[in-house]
């Protein structure tokens, strides 16, 4: 695929960036080169992540206790938790805190409110104070002392900010730091859109701002969860690697995606997820570059893989010797694969079974057809522990827009088929990439049915693919024509933002009514 | 896919019409959006003022048909006038409820008549009056089979609690009952809204009317900069 020329849109850029006061001032000259449209998306998305930081009650964000011990553990201790542990361990410091905001009482339970009254207030207050010490818990070792420190490494710097303050000073600090990194993710999928779908602009809006308002990345942006920047990072990846496709793979662009997938490696195990696809997409560019599989071809993967791995083997090397941890976190987790005795095919199996249904003369691991009881009810609404959602109503009514959206990206697609074909590696690239995601995900959730006989049929472990959601909105927004597209573009960004404010809503009226 | 639109023949006019689109689509987008908030939040029905923070992880224990569920130091809020029991049977009609909130063996409030299956997988059991102050005391609920109808019923709860356990017909259960207590008549969310704001104000990080300001504003303001975003000419 041709490095296709620079649309006048970019290349007017530097001229309008040195028009603005912004480049003037050397640190914010990034900045100032950004389009002012993606950076506005960005601040709607960290706005709205805001929101949700402050309406979700503390500890109430998925697995939150967990990802707060870590980053106490990893400041407390100057390194992060050892995986393997038997059993969490929060610090008595959490411990209260936990109590004082009635964690336990409200998770799981939407028929219990958050705290509301005086009295509750007074008794929560009277335990912040009491505070407790810090340094006593194992960092939740057995929930997430797996993952690499990243992200904690980030979340230290708002903990240690609040450090003299109570934990939910520190929590709701580190939940801003969650927001933030929700305005690059959007920054990101902004830029993606615009480098993969260059010739309407009008339609990178709305691929962007329909992620700022999508209720279950706003939810989990609101609040402490490595999750978070493995958006952003995936978002950063995308990126860059459409820009690949679109200009041509360089040594510099090799490093960017690189260091694009090392952020990611090193914020979330489900990050390898990513890596398969990774490297397919940047054979498919080297391939296109020197036109021809020699060795030089393998040259800017091998160093864009390179930089991606060498934070990892880095972790490695200090999980042997400094930080007393396994060597391959992974291999202590609760997803190995000791004792028990997954095969290919019923992975394969569960798989289809995971995201779309049941098979006939197979065993059935979920009942009636995820795609519908399980995708579509996570993508409208389940927040909380996943206890908090609309009525059933809702659900079955939110089918029509969803596959009008659907319907009408599919439409543009099929209407630009032969212009696709000249794109075909590129396609094809994200397709491997993000259905060797979905696989590693129902892989994960396959070993956690066969341990625990649970599932991670949760929509926030898909959002890494975010990117491409965003992508698919700025093609439905073209579904209907050219002169249809500034009208349906509004119509889906003024459906999301319903769909945002009313899931601000309902998780009011639950935890505070 | 496709080539750019600036610079392929998109003129002036073609962008001042695309614009006026946009505009009026997310004036007609907003005026819906309106509406529908309108509805919601003009529907009323009767609101929780507090709740035993008791959570229902399962079926703590079965009561038969004619049975007396009784449970100490409840903490109930003044102002009560119903009280929601998790309580389920197997889908008949309601049973015959009679139910005393009693403190320090003085009876403080009594009800009953109504009682009715709510929406929740609870029972609904009106007092004959509202409570005119807090009352910290036992809640008792006789309970005796509809005309017709005789089945068992399920109590939802905890077990995990070092509070004392609910009880029937004095033998305690393995732990406590789920209990919410109501206001007297309906609400909409409109006049329900300086409650609401009054207790998202509590359990932050801070407290105090400006968590409830700052919500408002971080909920209103990506809305209003998205849209204005959206009905700007893209190629600024």
């Amino acid at each position: 695929m041709a490095a296709r020329t620079r649309p006048r849109a970019v290349s007017a850029r530097p001229a309008a960036a040195r028009a603005r006061p912004l480049a003037r001032y050397r640190p914010l000259k990034l900045l100032a080169k950004l389009p002012r449209a993606a950076l506005v998306c960005a601040l709607v998305a960290a706005l709205n992540a805001g929101a949700w930081a402050i309406l979700v009650p503390a500890l109430q964000v998925p697995d939150e206790q967990s990802h707060y011990a870590y980053t106490e553990y990893l400041v407390q201790h100057g390194r992060p938790p050892a995986a393997g542990a038997a059993d969490d361990r929060l610090s008595t410091s959490e411990l209260n805190a936990a109590r004082a905001v009635k964690f336990e009482q409200v998770q799981f339970a939407p028929e219990d409110p958050a705290i509301w009254t005086a009295t509750e207030q007074r008794a929560m207050n009277a335990l912040l104070a009491h505070g407790g010490d810090r340094g006593d818990g194992n960092g939740a070792a057995s929930e997430v002392g797996v993952e690499p420190p990243l992200y904690y490494a980030l979340q230290a710097i708002p903990y240690s900010i609040a450090s003299g303050g109570t934990v939910l000073d520190r929590l709701q600090l580190m939940r801003l730091l969650s927001a933030l990194l929700a305005g690059v993710t959007v920054l990101f999928v902004f830029l993606f859109v615009r480098e993969a779908l260059p010739a309407v602009p009008e339609t990178w809006t709305v691929g962007a701002l329909g992620v700022a308002f999508l209720p279950g990345f706003a939810f989990i942006s609101g609040g402490v969860n490595p999750d978070v920047l493995l958006y952003a990072a995936s978002a950063a990846l995308f990126y860059t690697l459409a820009r690949g496709f679109r200009r041509g793979l360089d040594r510099r662009l090799a490093l960017a995606i690189g260091a694009a997938t090392a952020a990611a490696l090193m914020t979330k195990v489900n990050a390898f997820g990513l890596l398969p696809g990774v490297a397919v997409a940047l054979m498919a560019m080297s391939l296109h570059r020197e036109r021809a599989l020699r060795l030089r071809t393998f040259a800017l993967p091998a160093l864009a893989l390179g930089v991606a791995l060498a934070p990892v083997l880095l972790e490695m090397l200090l999980n042997a010797t400094v930080w007393d941890r396994p060597v391959v976190g992974a291999t202590a987790s609760k997803f190995g694969t000791r004792n028990i005795h997954p095969s290919l095919g019923t992975l394969l199996s569960y798989t289809w079974q995971f995201y779309v249904g049941p098979l006939p003369g197979l065993t059935h691991y979920f009942s009636g057809f995820s795609l519908r009881r399980l995708w579509i009810y996570n993508f409208v609404g389940l927040f909380g522990w996943v206890e908090t959602s609309f009525r059933p109503l809702v659900y079955e009514l939110a089918l029509v827009p969803i596959a009008a959206v659907a319907g009408l990206a599919a439409r543009t697609l099929l209407a630009r088929r032969r212009r696709l074909r000249a794109r075909l590696a590129e396609l094809l690239s994200y397709g491997v990439l993000a259905a060797l995601f979905l696989l590693f995900v129902a892989a994960a959730s396959y070993i956690a049915h066969l341990r625990l006989g649970g599932s991670l049929g949760q929509l926030r472990y898909l959002l890494p693919l975010v990117p491409l959601y965003g992508a698919g909105l700025a093609l439905a927004a073209r579904g209907a024509g050219r002169r249809w597209t500034p009208a349906i573009g509004t119509a889906i960004v003024a459906l999301a933002i319903a769909h945002d404010l009313f899931s601000q809503m309902m998780v009011i009226a639950r935890y505070y009514t | 896919m496709g080539s750019p639109q600036r610079g392929s023949g998109v003129t002036g006019d073609d962008s001042r019409e695309r614009r006026r689109q946009r505009t009026i689509a997310l004036a007609a987008a907003f005026a819906l959006l309106a509406l529908a908030l309108l509805a919601t939040l003009s529907h009323a029905s009767q609101r929780r003022i507090g709740t035993n923070d008791v959570p229902v992880t399962g079926q703590l224990a079965a009561a038969p048909e004619h049975a007396t569920i009784c449970q100490a130091q409840e903490r109930i809020p003044s102002g009560t006038a119903a009280v929601r029991v998790a309580l389920t049977g197997g889908g008949g009609p309601a049973p015959q409820v009679r139910a005393i909130i009693s403190s320090g063996g003085v009876v403080q409030a009594a009800g009953g008549a109504g009682a009715r299956w709510d929406a929740h997988e609870t029972l609904l059991v009106p007092l004959a009056s509202p409570l005119r102050a807090d009352v910290t005391g036992t809640i008792c609920v006789a309970l005796a089979p509809a005309p017709g109808a005789a089945e068992r019923y399920k109590l939802g709860g905890w077990e995990y609690t070092l509070l004392p356990h609910a009880t029937i017909d004095g033998r305690a259960t393995p732990g406590r009952l789920h209990l919410e207590y109501l206001a007297a008549g309906t609400r909409s969310w409109w006049s329900f809204a300086s409650t609401v704001a009054r207790r998202i104000e509590r359990g932050h990080a801070w407290s105090g009317a400006s968590v409830a300001l700052l919500l408002a504003l971080l909920m209103i303001a990506p809305i209003a900069l998205g849209a204005w975003q959206l009905a700007r000419d893209p190629e600024r």
